[in-house]
Order: C-alpha cells, then structure tokens, then sequence
C-alpha cells in the first residue's frame, strides 16, 4: 500500500496523536517538516547569541560593506529574517504534503457557488453546510 | 388589514411569550408569517470579540455554531406554530443592531404588523439594558403589538 | 541598565529634551488618525447583514496578515522597543527577536490545528478541551489580567508621548495631584475608552489593514526622514544603520553590556512562547478561511511585522546618536538617558533631528495611536472574557443579548479604571511592563494550548494544576520586584537569588517548563479524559478537511452517533 492509499483508509478519529511518535504517514510526514523547522529555528534564534557569549571576540568583528558587529547582525536582522524564511518555508512544505495526499482545502466561494442562489431573498434555513 | 406579520425573536421567554399572540392574529387575518433572529453585533463584538463579527461579515455565520444554533432555535419555534396553523412562512437571521434591522426588514418586505415581546421593565434595569422593543416602535412606523412578560404567568 | 529592577520616581515621569507643550498640528494629526480608523470602521460596518447565510467577502492572506500585523504595532513595538535597544544595546534585541521569532513557533504547532477547534474564545478552547468550567474561568481570569498588565504598557506610553502632542495639562487647568504624566495618561485612557465606545455604537468594524499601513507608515516616514536629514543613511536605513554602530559607545553595541546572557535567554524564551499563549493572538485563527489559510496569514503576519521590528534598532541607533550630540549629554554614562526619555526615543530622534513639527508630530500621532488602537482591542478581549465566558457561559446560562453588552460595557470600565490606577506609576519601562503579559500568557496559557492540543491525554487535573500552579508562579517575581506597588511600598520582598535566576521579564524560562511538568504529571497520575475529548484532538490534527459549519467537537459527536452524553 502506498502511503496515500494508507492516508485514505485510515480514521483519524481512531488514531492516536503522539507528537513524539506518528501514527500515520500523514503525520509522520507533517511531523518531520515540524521538527526540522523547530530545530533550525532553535538554532537561528539562539545561536547568535550563544555564539557570542562563547566566542565574543570572533562574533563581534566588524562586517565588511555594512559595518555591522557580526553579532549585532546575525541577532537584530539574521533571526527575524531566518524566521520569516522558515515561515515561507514551511508553508510551502505543507502545500506539497497536502498535494500529495490530494488534501483540497475548503473554500467558502467554491462551496456557496454550488449552493442555493445567493440572492439573499427571505425564507431558507440557508447554511453553507453540503 | 394585515397581510404580513413580523415576529422578531431572541429564542427567549419574553420573545416565545408573544408567539401565540402573533399566530392568533394571523390566523384571524390569514397573514403571512415572517420570523426574524438579529444576532446583535454589539453584543458579538463585546462579547465574542471582534474576529466574530468580521465572521459574520464574511459570511461565515454558519461557523458561529451556538449562535447559529439559537438563530434556527429562536426562528424554529415560530415555524411550528405556524406550520401547525396552516400559515405561510418565512424566516431570516440578521446581523446588526435590532432595533435597525427589524425596522429595515419590516419596511423591505412590506410588512403590515410587527409582533414582539417585552420584559416590561422599569427604572434602572430598563436605563442600563435598554429595551429592544421600544426603540423598535420608534425605528418604523409599522403598527407594533408589544406583549410584556410577566413571570409567572 | 537593567529595565525589570529599576524603580522610578514616578512622579516625576519627565523625558528630558522632549519638548513638551501644545501643538495645534501634531494634536490635529492625533485626533485624525483615530477619527479616520473610526470612519473606515463605519462605512465598512457589518450592521445589517441582512442575511447572515449568505457568504460575505471573504479575507485573504494578506489581509489577514496586515491584521497581525495591526495587532503586534502597540506602544511596545513602536516606541518601547526602540527604548530598550538604546539604552540597553543587545540586550534590547532580546525583544526584537522574541516578538517576531515567536510567530514560527506559533505557525508551526498552534495556528492550523486553532483553526479546526473553531471556537471563539481562549477560554472556550481551554473550557472545552478540558471539559471544565473552572478551566474556563481561570483561562478567563488570566486572559483579563494579560490585558491589564499589557494596556498598562500601552498607558505609559499614551503619557509620554501625549505630552509632547498636547503638553502639560496643569498649564490650562491645575489638577493637584497629578504630574503632566499622570494627567496626559489619564486623558488618554478616557479618550480610548470613549473610542471604544464610539466604535461600538456606530457599529465600526476594526479595519486592521488601514491601522497597519498607517502605523507603519508613520513610523518608517519618521525613520527615512530622521536617517536622511542627519546623514545617517539614504534609502535603507535598516541596513545602514550598521556604519553608525562603532560610533555609538560599547553600551549599544556590547553583547552584554545591557544585561546578562541568561537574562537574554530568558526573556527572548518569554517573549516567543508568550506570543503563542496571547488570547487576542490565537483567536485570529479561528476565523480564517482553512488552514492553508491559517498557515499563509501567519507566514504573512511575520512578513509584516518584520519591517517594523527591522527597522526599530536603526531608529535607536539614531536617537542615539542625536542625543548623544545634542545638549542634553551623553545616551550612556551618568546620569545618561532616563528611562522616560528612551521610552519616546522615537519622536525624540525626530525632534532632535530637526524634522518638521508637523513631521515629528506625525510620528507621535502614529505611536499614540498604536497604544490607543492595542489598548481598545485589549479591553475587549478582556471584556469578552468576563461576559462571555465567565458571565454568559458559566454565572448566568440564559444570559439574553442585551445582558452580555452591559456586563461586557462594565468589564470595560472595570480594566479602564484599574489601568488608570497603576499606570499612574508604572514601575517600569513600556517594553518591560508589556513584557509582564506575555510572561504570563507564557506560563499559564501557552501550556494549556500546547499540550492540549498535542497530547490527548491532557486532562482535566492536570489543566487546573498547570494553570493554578501557573499562576502562582507568574506572580512570585512580580512580587519580588515590587510591581503595582503592592509590596514593601514598591521595593518587593528584594529577593537578590530569584532576582536573577527568575526576572519578572523573563519568568516564563522557569516557568513554562514547571508548569509544564506539573501539567504532564498530573495528567498521568489521574484518570485519562474520555474518549470524545481525545477524538476531538484527533480531528485538530486529521488532514481531512474541516466541514464549514462545524467545530471539531461537533465533527466528533456526528461520528459517534451522538451515543455519548458522557462527562
């Protein structure tokens, strides 16, 4: 079985969420884009100043062209920025693993353009519901 | 006389209590039945915070599931009685402030008579939680048949 | 400098070299930002939906992202930031990597599976997840004294800056008692809770995206001008900035010249995790369209936030310097700048640069109006927690429409009028204060979203334990430090040892991870929660995707049947 014929059978309702131990290859795979992020992440906004405090005299050279301490740098503008990047990142992971597993998000439009015509006249009981 | 009688309803006591007067009057005239639900959007702003009433605003009241559920509640017990007295129905849920828009609806549908409950409060209750209904009889100049709610009867 | 021990002489809250004083244009700017967000607000006004079935304008990504962004422009970004980073260098990017990183962390495990629950409230999730009203309540209790603690920020810098905008009040009328400060901060307050008011009655929605880009729109004007007139830099002052730095003494630039690498650790640590606990952050994402959605908002909302908080230290930089070179002395050194001064560096920079007055103006017109814009979104938040959650859905069940308003009116006064008390001497600077709250958010809120969301066999003990406990913790530091007053007349009990290792600015290091523990401890050691509750963290997570109208719990219940009316 693949793994989108797995993802298809299974009851999420049934299946256990373990952060630490996915149950199911669409967790498992959502899980390992988690991880990866966080611990980049951990590193991108920890790691300059942990660097600093462990090397002072390397981080704080002066960078060339821009003149900033390195580790001003790498603090005020690399940690934001490596968290914004992550951002974009993730997002466009999650895109990919929601196309693989053909995940079609709901869409407000799409679901009333098949529904009861929207000319708000009186009466129906109305709901967006299916 | 009435063609279209217009219960506006909250789902409360006070508001269900005007309902047997409504359908009397409409059997009698062989009226129309329009109930309406106004969630009011003061009460979702402060009460629910502001993301609610951008909710609403997008369209996605059916999301709110409490509300949405004491909307049909509210309007559902209206549809009964009516249905049960053979009567033409409808229903509408609304956003807004009530007072507004059941004056609004009322003129839109050309309604001929609005029926509505009310606490019958006096003094300070009535100064600090305002009364719907009177400021609906100021907001249209369709007839307004107020039923009080006393309690305990 | 270290901003969470330092005790002010409150009454004499007086940043030196801001020229204070009524200005008829900056005060005419003042009141037309906020006239203009009202404005918008009426003609965008969701009064009259006529039918509340029919599918409305849905918001995108982008909006939904200016809108985090409108959220996060407070007094804390705009001007407290830049006042830390001045006067206590690196230690000050502490806040700027904090408050932005934070949405990662956020985005990653929080957003999409908020957005599935789909409730309305903090304390709804927390109350529904745990199955307990007191859960609830507590969630409740904590969301209005984030709020609290968060407007009181947001006050102190409504004071400052209205002083230079509307000058001392005591010249046009005495009012014995109050300082210029004390008595432009009250204004303030009373003005925003009037717009509070005005905005409900006319039925004005928040338009987040017009507040983005006029706040940021201000502040990054400020900046270009202020960099451009004093050589500092041309098109992109956030990267030269850089040259400016070994002229500005080693305070601004020593790793820890400004506070300690553990102090840093820990109020960075405090800040990201405080922002996943924040309520009026999280309940953004029970409204977005799906969790595609959720994701690309927050990924937006990041974007947005980024181009403020890049641009904040060039900001200090520059005041820096201007101050430094300006008549009122050296930013460093003794006496060096007050704390006051560096919370309205900002204008100040403007001011000292020479800018236009009615360009300096509209800087301080954009601060204010941050503060007034988070603080009246803060009191709601607050409002909706007492009337929603502990008034509507716990004190009084048939709670009618009209009832809900008027608690909720009152629970706005309520915060209104204790703002006003404490923040008649804030004992700290605006970055610090707001801090506070997110420690607290941090520490009792962020686990209970965490792990309730993460794993199903969080219960209803350990819930109230991990908040109780929570609580308990936030408050140890604040007391010690001698925040609002309240102990030994401001001193705190002095304890030198927790001073240290748990700072009020950055309690949440210790106490997340306690509070976790105990939470997790608890859970294991007593009954697990039944199985809808675990079936409803199951469906959070299930790819497939949400139905329209349905919350997770009901998605839940559909599925069993509705057999179970257990609890």
């Amino acid at each position: 079985m693949t793994d989108v014929e797995r993802e298809q059978e299974t009851d999420y309702l049934e299946v256990e969420i373990n952060l630490l131990r996915p149950a199911t290859p669409f967790m498992k795979d959502h899980l390992r884009v988690i991880w990866i992020g966080f611990g980049v992440w951990v590193i991108t906004t920890f790691g300059p100043i942990t660097a600093t405090r462990i090397a002072p005299d390397l981080m704080t050279t002066a960078m060339p062209v821009i003149g900033f301490p390195f580790h001003y740098f790498a603090i005020a503008i690399g940690a934001p920025g490596a968290a914004l990047l992550l951002s974009v990142w993730y997002a466009k992971r999650r895109d990919a693993i929601d196309e693989k597993y053909g995940i079609e998000q709901v869409d407000n439009e799409a679901l009333d353009a098949g529904d009861s015509a929207g000319e708000g006249a009186a009466a129906a009981d109305g709901g967006a519901a299916e | 006389m009435y063609d279209k009688i217009l219960i506006p309803t909250d789902g409360s006591e006070v508001a269900n209590n005007a309902v047997a007067h409504a359908i009397d009057l409409a059997e009698k005239y062989d009226a129309e039945v329009h109930a309406l639900f106004v969630a009011d959007t003061d009460m979702v702003a402060y009460s629910l915070g502001t993301e609610q009433v951008d909710r609403i605003r997008q369209g996605k009241f059916g999301e709110m599931t409490e509300l949405a559920d004491d909307a049909k509640e509210a309007t559902g017990f209206v549809r009964e009685q009516a249905e049960a007295a053979g009567l033409d129905f409808a229903e509408r849920h609304a956003g807004g402030q009530p007072h507004d828009v059941i004056a609004d609806y009322a003129r839109d549908n050309e309604i001929d008579l609005i029926v509505m409950g009310s606490h019958g409060r006096s003094g300070v209750r009535r100064a600090l939680l305002g009364s719907v209904t009177e400021r609906t009889l100021r907001s249209t100049h369709v007839p307004v048949f107020v039923v009080d709610y006393v309690e305990g009867r | 400098m270290i901003p969470s021990s330092a005790l002010m002489q409150a009454d004499e809250l007086l940043p030196e070299g801001l020229e204070i004083g009524f200005k008829l244009v900056p005060a005419i700017m003042v009141i037309s930002m906020m006239t203009l967000f009202l404005a918008v607000g009426f003609v965008f006004k969701v009064a009259d939906t006529d039918d509340m079935w029919v599918a409305g304008r849905s918001i995108g990504n982008v909006e939904n992202g200016m809108a985090i962004g409108a959220n996060w422009m407070s007094a804390a970004s705009y001007l407290g930031m830049a006042a830390l980073i001045a006067l206590s260098g690196v230690y000050g990017l502490a806040f700027v990597v904090g408050w932005t990183t934070g949405y990662f962390v956020l985005l990653i495990f929080l957003a999409a599976q908020m957005r599935r629950f789909g409730k309305y409230t903090a304390p709804d999730f927390v109350g529904d997840r745990f199955n307990s009203d007191t859960a609830r309540a507590l969630a409740a209790v904590t969301t209005f004294l984030i709020g609290f603690v968060y407007a009181l920020g947001q006050a102190r810098g409504m004071g400052l800056v209205g002083m230079y905008v509307l000058g001392d009040i005591n010249n046009v009328i005495a009012i014995p008692g109050l300082s210029a400060y004390q008595a432009m901060m009250t204004l303030f307050m009373l003005i925003t809770i009037a717009y509070l008011t005005l905005s409900g009655m006319l039925g004005a929605t928040k338009n987040m995206a017009l507040q983005y880009v006029i706040l940021i729109g201000a502040f990054l004007v400020g900046l270009l001008a202020t960099g451009w007139v004093s050589g500092y830099s041309t098109i992109l002052p956030q990267i030269e900035y850089g040259m400016l730095i070994s002229e500005l003494g080693n305070e601004f630039s020593d790793p820890f010249a400004g506070g300690s690498y553990y102090l840093w650790i820990a109020t960075c640590f405090s800040l990201v995790f405080g922002t996943c606990g924040l309520p009026h952050v999280l309940v953004r994402f029970y409204t977005v369209e799906n969790e595609r959605t959720a994701r690309w908002s927050c990924t937006w909302g990041l974007g947005f936030i980024a181009v403020l908080y890049l641009s904040a230290p060039a900001f200090a930089a520059f005041g820096t310097d201007l101050y430094t070179n300006s008549e009122f002395g050296p930013t460093y050194g003794d006496p060096g700048m007050s704390d006051a001064a560096a919370d309205v560096i900002v204008v100040l920079a403007a001011q000292l640069a020479n800018l236009p007055t009615w360009l300096v103006g509209f800087v301080a017109a954009g601060g204010i109006a941050a503060a007034v814009a988070t603080t009246a979104g803060l009191f709601i938040a607050a409002s909706s927690a007492i009337s929603h959650d502990i008034y509507a859905n716990i004190i009084n069940e048939d709670a009618t429409q009209r009832q809900q308003v008027l608690v909720g009116r009152l629970s706005i006064i309520a915060i209104g009028l204790l703002t006003i008390l404490f923040a008649l001497n804030p004992q700290a600077p605006i970055a610090a204060l707001v801090s506070f709250a997110f420690a607290l958010a941090a520490i009792v809120l962020f686990p209970m979203f965490f792990l309730g969301l993460w794993w199903e066999n969080t219960n209803r003990p350990g819930a109230l334990a991990g908040m109780t406990s929570g609580i308990i913790i936030w408050f140890i530091p604040m007391l010690n430090e001698g925040q609002f007053g309240l102990i030994n007349g401001g001193a705190g009990f002095g304890i030198e040892f927790l001073e240290t290792w748990m700072p009020a600015i950055g309690s949440a290091l210790i106490g997340v991870p306690l509070v976790f523990a105990i939470t997790i401890f608890v859970s294991y050691v007593t009954d697990e929660p039944p199985l809808r509750t675990k079936q409803m963290v199951r469906q959070c997570h299930s790819p497939d995707p949400m139905p329209k109208d349905k919350t997770a719990a009901q998605v839940v219940a559909e599925k069993n049947g509705n057999a179970h009316a257990d609890d």
